[in-house]
């Protein structure tokens, strides 16, 4: 594979891991309130992505910004350290929702076009 | 462990800061807090200070993705068309969404101020002002100096046209631009 196409096929996996991030962060808070480096650990960890390190923190503002998170600052009872804690919002429960209609709908439609 | 034990990330941080300069002072204290801790513990989990910032870019780089959502998310919370055709302006070169919004909106504003300048224009010279056809099926908006070649099809309707006209581009122009940066920020 050619260095262009190569790119090409990173930018577009990139592309994609972006807008799939946005629903696995959601569904990972749907459970409890997280700290940013835990969110980057488990969407790597649970999620299976790959996600940068420098993404996490300007998609969080986002979406707190958005409305559909919201954070605050807590001492961590396990090593008494300061952290930024994200939990969901009623707006974003409603988003996970939609939004994981959304993506039912399209896999399941893709995976029988693929495999058609 | 804290950043005085490493000169490189207080530099990184600084630098961070400035960079972050346009954002409220709330929001840049909260980026470059996290951003400390976040750096700290990888430190603490065995990384050289060098790894676990390059992991983030340079403070520029990472200041623009704040900088980029923030904007984003910022026009959309306060939906005014001046802030969203602003944020979708600078996304021209980078989202296909951004550039169709911007030549809708664009052309939205330029109908209905020509509509408007027609309305102005048209009781000083009402012979050569309106909306014009032609036998061939063509059509103009505006002045000719030669009304006797062309068809008017507006007539007082222009009036009530410069009254709506600009209502109507106003409501499509949000709806186009909000559909704009949700798109834009999803990819």
């Amino acid at each position: 594979m050619s260095e262009a196409s190569t790119g090409s096929v990173e930018s577009r996996r990139a592309q994609l891991l972006r807008g799939l991030m946005e629903i696995a962060l959601l569904r990972l808070l749907r459970d409890q309130p997280e700290y940013g480096l835990e969110i980057l650990e488990r969407l790597r960890r649970d999620a299976g992505l790959e996600v940068a390190e420098g993404t996490i923190y300007p998609l969080l503002h986002r979406m707190e910004k958005g409305g559909s998170i919201r954070s605050e600052w807590r001492i961590d009872p396990s090593g008494g350290r300061r952290r930024r804690y994200y939990a969901l919002t009623p707006l974003g429960t409603d988003e996970l929702k939609t939004l994981s209609a959304e993506w039912r709908q399209l896999s399941s439609a893709l995976t029988n076009f693929l495999e058609a | 462990m804290d950043q005085s034990q490493h000169p490189e990330v207080k530099t990184y941080l600084r630098r961070l800061g400035w960079a972050l300069s346009s954002l409220p002072e709330k929001d840049r204290d909260d980026i470059v807090e996290e951003t400390r801790f976040h750096v700290l513990a990888r430190i603490d989990q065995g990384q050289s200070p060098a790894d676990a910032l390059s992991s983030f870019g340079s403070a520029e780089d990472y200041a623009a993705g704040f900088i980029d959502e923030m904007e984003v998310a910022n026009a959309l919370a306060t939906q005014r068309p001046a802030a969203m055709l602003g944020a979708v302006s600078r996304r021209l070169n980078k989202s296909l969404a951004a550039f169709l919004a911007f030549v809708i909106v664009v052309t939205l504003g330029g109908l209905a101020l020509g509509c408007i300048v027609g309305a102005v224009m048209k009781p000083f010279d009402p012979g050569h002002v309106g909306l014009w056809a032609s036998s061939r099926g063509s059509f103009f908006f505006g002045s000719t100096e030669h009304p006797e070649n062309y068809y008017e099809l507006l007539g007082l309707w222009i009036y009530p046209l410069a009254f709506v006209s600009p209502v109507i581009a106003w409501l499509l122009s949000r709806i186009v631009l909000r559909w704009a940066l949700k798109a834009a920020v999803r990819v």
